[in-house]
Parts: C-alpha cells; structure tokens; sequence
C-alpha cells in the first residue's frame, strides 16, 4: 500500500512539474526597457517678509508709525514694504490687525505705492488707496483678495493710522499686524 | 529451479536473441528532403530618440509656461509639471502589439511622494493606447504629468509646508515597451 502511494506521488510530481515547464514555455512575453534622459523637479521656497526697502525681517517691529503726543484726527504714516524672499510667486494679504488697547481708536488707510517715497510722513500718499476703515480687524485685501508679489520682488504699502475723535488723554496702544502668504 | 537449469535457461534465451539481430530484425526506411522554411521570430524594442531632448511644462491655473528649463524652475504647490520624452519604438511580429509603460517608481526624491503622477503615450498629439507593427520606427511621446495640488488647510500648515526646497529626480527614469 504504501509502495502504491509512493508510486502515485512520484507520477503526481512529474506531471505537475511538466505543467510548470509548459507553462513557463508558453507564458513568453517580450518586453523592451529604456531609461529616458530626465530632470530634477525642484520645489521652491515660500517666505514673505516685512520691513524697509533694503531687507526684510519675518517680525518687524514697524517704528517708522509710532508716534507720540498725538492728538484727535493726527495721523501717523509711513512706508512698510513686503518681500517675497523666497523663490516662488507669492500672494498676501494683511491677514488681520490688532490693538493692545482699545483706548486709542484708531483708523487704517492703505495704499500701495511705486516707492517709499510716495509715501510721506505727512501729506498725501501717492496712489488710490485700498483699504479705509477701522484698524481693528482690518483684512486688506478683504478675503477671497490677495496682491501678488514674483519672487525676489516687493510690494510697497503706504499705513495710515488716524486718532480717532473721541480719544482720552495719557493713553496709548501698539498694534499688530499680521500678514498671510500662500503659493500661487 | 537448480543453478545450473537457471544458467542453461539464460544462456538458450542469449542465444537465441544473438540469433535474432543477426538477421530477422532488419526493417526498411527510406527519405526525401521535403521542401521547407524557416519560422523567424520578431522583435520588441525601445530607444531613446537622441535627436529630441526632453521638454517640461509647467501649468498653473490658465496660465502654461512652456519649454521651461527644470534645472533652475523652482515649482509650488498648483503647478502642474509637464514631462514629455521621446522613444523610438521597434516593433515586428505580424500580430504583436504592445503598450508604452513608464515606471514611475524610478522617480526618486521626497517631492516624489507629494506630487501625483499619470502617464500616457501620444503619437502627434493623439494617445496612443496600443502600438502595432505598423508603429515599427516610430518615434512615440512620453508624456509624464506631476501634478502638485494645493493642501486645504489653512493657515500655516507644517504637512504642506514639509514640501518646500524638496526636488524629485526623472535621473533613472525607466520606460518599458510591454507585449500585451
């Protein structure tokens, strides 16, 4: 009995072994391959600073709009320019802006300028502006609005904060702007 | 059965075999020369075009850069990065047909994993799904498109950002000419 079932294993395994061979006989299949002359995708850098015309700084402590012995209706402004210092287009927009002291109404104006010298300390700045209305929570451009900045350029803004009428005296505030920027 | 009955028994049977191949097992043959052929086999291959270098294209919401030099572009997140390569097909065998497959898993680089990658095959701007024997010496583009979606959280978000000053390399990029 057991020579009959070793009989039958080893005819088992020769015809499963033959139809392994037909099988690597008849599954031929051709193929060519060739490694094509390529390229190196790169991604770039988003990085968007704030300062003067020669640099700019991640966080800019903006002293060229403070003031003291402000008054009812006197106004502060000066130049902020935003970089694109990283190497792919960018947009911006002044995300928010916020008061340490609701004191100290203020008002916001801002309009781009060509250079920081369209935008004088006092006087009129040089271009239309595109934002007017309170400091606090101000968004400029309004969402879904963005300004576009190439990279390695930059985009002048002319701030105006303006003393509201109703002010106390013997107070003061620092605010804060902060600035989003995605990729194109 | 004693030995020597055994021994006699064997040496009748030998020779009476002897006997037999010396004369009785002769069987006749003949031959002809039959007028034949030759079964020839075709081939399958693949090789680069060395006249046509590879062109990139970036795309980005309408606006398409074309002929852009990869090795100085730096890409963001909502390009759409264009590859087109040349092959030079090679295809005979009466009913053979094939399948240009490009083996993206020869991209390598950790922008390879944030980009999406399709592939297709066009012959003068047309896709081309399956090649022929009529297709033999054609030279077929390999079009390779990376796609670079925006992320959807905002703001700042560090998984996004992790895709920044990352590069992807098409160095061993392998395309394969398949039987199908």
């Amino acid at each position: 009995m057991r020579k009959h079932y070793r009989w039958w294993a080893t005819a088992a395994a020769l015809v499963i072994g033959l139809i392994f061979v037909s099988v690597q006989q008849t599954s031929a299949r051709w193929t060519a391959a060739e490694t094509l002359s390529g390229g190196t995708i790169q991604s770039g850098i988003l990085d968007l600073t704030v300062g003067s015309a020669g640099s700019g700084q991640s966080s800019y402590d903006f002293t060229a709009l403070g003031a003291t012995g402000m008054f009812p209706n006197a106004y502060a402004q000066a130049p902020l320019t935003v970089h694109n210092s990283g190497s792919v287009p960018l947009i911006y927009r002044i995300q928010n802006v916020t008061q340490s002291s609701a004191d100290v109404p203020l008002s916001l104006a801002v309009t781009p300028v060509t250079s920081e010298a369209g935008c004088p300390a006092q006087g009129a700045a040089s271009g239309t502006a595109i934002y007017d209305g309170p400091m606090v929570g101000a968004q400029v451009p309004t969402a879904p609005g963005w300004r576009t900045v190439a990279a390695g350029g930059t985009d002048i803004l002319c701030l105006r904060g303006t003393v509201g009428p109703d002010v106390a005296s013997g107070v003061s505030t620092s605010v804060h702007f902060s600035f989003e920027a995605e990729s194109v | 059965m004693n030995k020597a009955t055994k021994g006699a028994v064997a040496a009748g049977a030998a020779a009476l075999l002897l006997a037999g191949g010396a004369g009785t097992m002769a069987a006749w043959n003949a031959n002809a020369p039959m007028t034949g052929g030759t079964i020839t086999a075709g081939h399958l291959t693949l090789s680069a075009d060395p006249s046509a270098l590879p062109s990139w294209t970036v795309t980005n919401g309408a606006t398409t850069e074309t002929n852009v030099d990869i090795a100085t572009y730096r890409v963001s997140p909502g390009d759409k990065i264009t590859y087109t390569g040349k092959v030079k097909v090679g295809i005979d065998g009466k009913n053979l047909k094939a399948q240009v497959v490009a083996d993206t898993t020869t991209i390598t680089g950790s922008l390879a994993t944030a980009l999406t990658t399709t592939t297709s095959t066009t012959l003068a701007g047309q896709p081309l799904t399956q090649l022929t024997e009529a297709n033999d010496g054609t030279t077929v583009d390999v079009v390779v498109t990376f796609d670079f979606p925006k992320g959807t959280v905002l703001p700042d978000n560090t998984a996004n950002n992790a895709s920044q000053d990352q590069s992807a390399s098409l160095a061993n990029f392998n395309v394969k000419l398949e039987q199908v």
